[in-house]
């Protein structure tokens, strides 16, 4: 035979003969760019990796973009059909069906290019081909394998033949470890994350995915498919961009945009948290040597060891920010060892959350301070009274049950109460009087409800030592009565209207209960009816024949009985 | 449009054929598609309706039965390849095509008796946005008709441009016509088995759905208008819906199969 057998796609030699495809349908509004810069462009010796993605990403489809045809198929026009097709699709040219003509083949070819190009560069597939077209599957499948295997769809041209593969194979891998992908709906890039799903070929980024922005209305959230980009990870520190840090924290002290430009090569938040890693430089060399004199012991040391530690460490107690101040006063109670291993584990997770670095700070040493349950003694100067027997809560504070009570005692040195809202001890000019509540405290439970100053009920421990108040205590405990009244009334309301909306609900879910099972019985009834109809007619066309008959034979009886009658009379006539 | 739907269907001089055939001549053919086929090709529909895993697969498109059945495995491979479907697919797909393709081939060669009817089609679907609403009349025996030409040309008249609405109603069309060709078939098969004789016969046959065209148009005047009250129910709707309606209405249809399912389960059973 003389056919041709189609040439696989051309090798690096016949680059030239690459020709753009001149457009001859009015249809298409792809640009017609003349010959010259777009032979160029293909053939600009610049690495793979540039030159696919100039042609690859090209802005929007319908603006230009060069239709690459291989020289094999040059013959291709809109309007005819040429030699080649006819030979190599001889079942639609022999007119033996009449469903497969030339007619059918032209719509169908059209059809499949025009879609291929509306989209250029993104694979068409055979499913989403013939699913907008009016055929038997049969016949696009051999229409869209011809135009596939001749590059008329599906075909992106080779820059080197031997690297053509390899240029493909880096184009996905890059597509997918260069992490800027374009939502197909908004047009952001997607740096975090992107929703992909391949029944229509789209990529959402996070806002337009939570959007429910989908182009094609067939999707539903469940088609889409996470994909987590994942971000550069970033390279050690260097022992010179450490220097660099410290000497700009040196110079800089707590302005990190400055140290940052310092450092030159680190986002900020690398930088805050290189330093906080750390480990303690000559600074804090001085107190932390005696410190580990005591770690064996932990927290059983005696009472001296531990104020001495706690009067060194008062400076940072009284230090003007407040979040250092309560850090440095739990570190002091729990012990050098469990404060160790608390900054450790906050500092692994800074670095893995990356933010909110005071939070999770606080969370781990509040998780260690819960820990001291194994050290239970009262935190007073002088009084180190076991609180194994105390409550939970005196366990929890380092505080023995009389001093909590105390108007005054010694902690560190000074002169404190213990405060029942904050649960600590303040120092004694926190403290109005006699009462055993905090200043700010106090303040802010009397705004709360909506209460002039100075006059308040101590809720947590209700004693009746308050002279001061014992005026208005009655009236004060009055008016908390009347306020729970009302309180009692609102939730004894809503539960009534609860218990209602309940009731109605589920009258309405009988109901429908109801209705589907009338529905049913309708169908079984009606179903019966079916099944009995042919039996019914039968039996009515048997009965109307009997009746027929009987009729008949009625008849024919009244005959016989007639005649019976005449030879009855004719014999006794005769006889 | 109204006219186009009322002529496009009907063949020439049905009123006088109607007449005629009250002396119940009928024609016995071999079994076929009642569509514009040469005599031993049919176009059938196929339909998929799958549900594994968590993956469902809904689809309809026309086959040509005498392609080799290669390509059923084939086109099940591609299909899942293309959609991104889990493999055990492949094995659904391609049993269930293969399935309805020996019930058709099942009915090859027996008699079906082609009465010169006239039956009323119905379309009802919705492709992604559109929904198409239609009832109009087909010719049951004129074997030129051609499914695939009026949905095509029923899309460009009502201008739709979602291109994958035509495929969906050649299918349904076909499907219509495949379901009168087998109703026709098991007619026939009924009346042999039953030894009704020819009353018997008559009887199940007017079980159909036939009509009786000089009745169901105006006896008075010009026996080719519709009467008035008809007119809104043949007319074609082509409705285009956002996203949310979609959303919304394929709830309702999942909520509304999934009661149906259960009914129909313990209808059977009790």
């Amino acid at each position: 035979m003389a056919d041709p057998s189609p040439q696989p796609p051309p090798p690096a030699s016949t680059q030239s003969p690459l020709q753009p495809l001149q457009q001859l349908a009015a249809l298409t509004e792809l640009e017609t760019p003349s010959v010259a810069p777009s032979v160029s462009k293909p053939d600009t010796p610049g690495p793979t990796a540039t030159a696919t993605p100039e042609l690859i990403s090209a802005p929007s489809p319908a603006v230009s973009y060069t239709v690459i045809v291989p020289s094999f198929s040059a013959w291709f026009s809109w309007d005819e059909i040429h030699d080649t097709e006819r030979r190599l699709l001889p079942e639609f040219f022999d007119g033996k069906s009449t469903f497969r003509n030339p007619s059918s083949y032209k719509y169908l070819r059209n059809a499949i290019i025009s879609k291929f190009r509306s989209q250029p560069t993104s694979k068409l597939s055979y499913t989403e081909a013939r699913r907008g077209l009016v055929g038997d599957v049969g016949s696009v499948r051999k229409v869209f394998d011809f135009l596939e295997e001749w590059g008329l769809i599906n075909y992106t041209p080779p820059k080197k033949g031997k690297e053509e593969t390899e240029a493909r194979g880096a184009l996905g891998k890059k597509d997918d470890s260069s992490g800027k992908r374009i939502c197909t709906s908004c047009g952001a890039g997607c740096s975090l994350q992107c929703f992909t799903t391949a029944k229509a070929n789209m990529t959402l980024c996070a806002k337009c995915f939570v959007k429910s922005n989908y182009q094609r209305p067939g999707l539903s959230s469940a088609d889409f498919k996470r994909v987590d980009l994942l971000e550069e990870p970033r390279p050690d520190w260097t022992d010179k961009e450490t220097l660099h840090l410290l000497e700009a924290i040196l110079h800089y002290g707590e302005d990190w945009k400055k140290v940052t430009e310092y450092v030159a090569s680190r986002p900020v938040k690398d930088c805050i948290a290189r330093f906080v890693k750390l480990p303690f430089g000559e600074q804090f060399i001085g107190p932390k040597e005696e410190h580990n004199g005591y770690t064996e012991q932990g927290g059983d040391d005696t009472d001296e060891n531990e104020s001495i530690k706690r009067r060194r460490l008062s400076p940072l107690a009284d230090a003007s920010n407040p979040i250092m101040a309560q850090v440095a006063f739990l570190s002091a109670i729990v012990g050098p060892h469990v404060a160790e291993t608390a900054a450790q584990a906050a500092v692994s997770a800074l670095s893995n959350l990356g933010a909110n670095e005071a939070t999770d700070l606080t969370t781990e040493t509040n998780e260690e301070h819960e820990k001291l349950y194994s050290t239970p003694c009262c935190s007073v100067d002088g009084c180190g009274s076991d609180l194994s027997n105390c409550r939970d809560y005196h366990r929890r504070h380092k505080v023995c049950e009389a001093h909590s009570k105390a108007s005054i005692v010694l902690v560190g040195g000074q002169e404190q109460r213990f405060c029942q809202q904050c649960s600590r001890f303040h120092l004694l000019s926190e403290f109005d009087g006699v009462k055993r509540s905090c200043r700010n405290r106090l303040d802010l439970l009397n705004f709360r409800r909506r209460r002039p100053q100075s006059e308040t009920v101590n809720t947590s421990l209700s004693s009746a030592s308050h002279q001061d108040s014992a005026v208005n205590e009655p009236v004060l405990s009055a008016e908390l009565e009347i306020e729970e009244e009302e309180r009692e009334l609102e939730k004894s309301f809503s539960d009534i209207i609860e218990f209602q909306m309940k009731e109605m609900q589920e009258k309405l879910v009988s109901f429908e209960e109801m209705d589907a099972i009338m529905a049913r019985e309708r169908l079984q009834v009606q179903y019966l009816r079916d099944l009995i109809l042919p039996d019914q007619l039968a039996i009515a066309q048997h009965q109307h024949r009997l009746a027929m008959m009987v009729r008949e034979n009625v008849s024919t009886w009244e005959k016989l009985r007639s005649t019976n009658d005449v030879i009855d009379r004719g014999t006794t006539l005769l006889l | 449009m109204k006219s186009s739907s009322l002529a496009g269907a009907i063949g020439a001089s049905s009123r006088e054929r109607e007449r005629a055939s009250a002396s119940a001549s009928v024609s016995s053919i071999k079994f076929r598609m009642p569509t514009k086929e040469k005599e031993k090709e049919s176009l059938i529909p196929i339909h998929l309706d799958l549900d594994l895993d968590a993956h469902r697969y809904k689809d309809a498109f026309t086959w040509n039965p005498h392609d080799p059945d290669s390509l059923v495995l084939s086109f099940a491979k591609r299909t899942v390849k293309d959609l991104e479907l889990p493999p055990t697919f492949v094995s659904h797909i391609s049993q269930s095509i293969q399935h309805q393709l020996a019930e058709f081939r099942s009915f090859g060669g027996q008699d079906m008796f082609i009465h010169e009817k006239i039956v009323p089609l119905k379309l009802d679907l919705r492709v992604n946005n559109t929904v198409v609403r239609d009832t109009f009349l087909w010719d049951i025996s004129n074997f030129e008709s051609d499914p695939e030409e009026f949905a095509v040309t029923l899309c460009n008249d009502l201008d739709v441009a979602d291109p994958e609405v035509a495929p969906a109603i050649a299918v349904a069309i076909r499907e219509q016509l495949y379901e009168i060709a087998t109703q026709s078939v098991s007619a026939v098969k009924e009346a042999k088995l039953g030894k009704k004789g020819r009353r018997g016969y008559e009887l199940s046959k007017g079980g159909n759905n036939a009509l009786d065209v000089s009745r169901y148009f105006g006896s008075k005047g010009s026996g080719v208008i519709r009467k008035r009250k008809d007119w809104y129910m043949n007319g074609p709707t082509v409705d285009v819906l956002t996203n949310e309606e979609v959303g919304t209405l394929e709830e309702l249809n999942s909520r509304f199969r999934r009661k149906l399912d259960e009914k129909e389960d313990s209808f059977l059973q009790g």
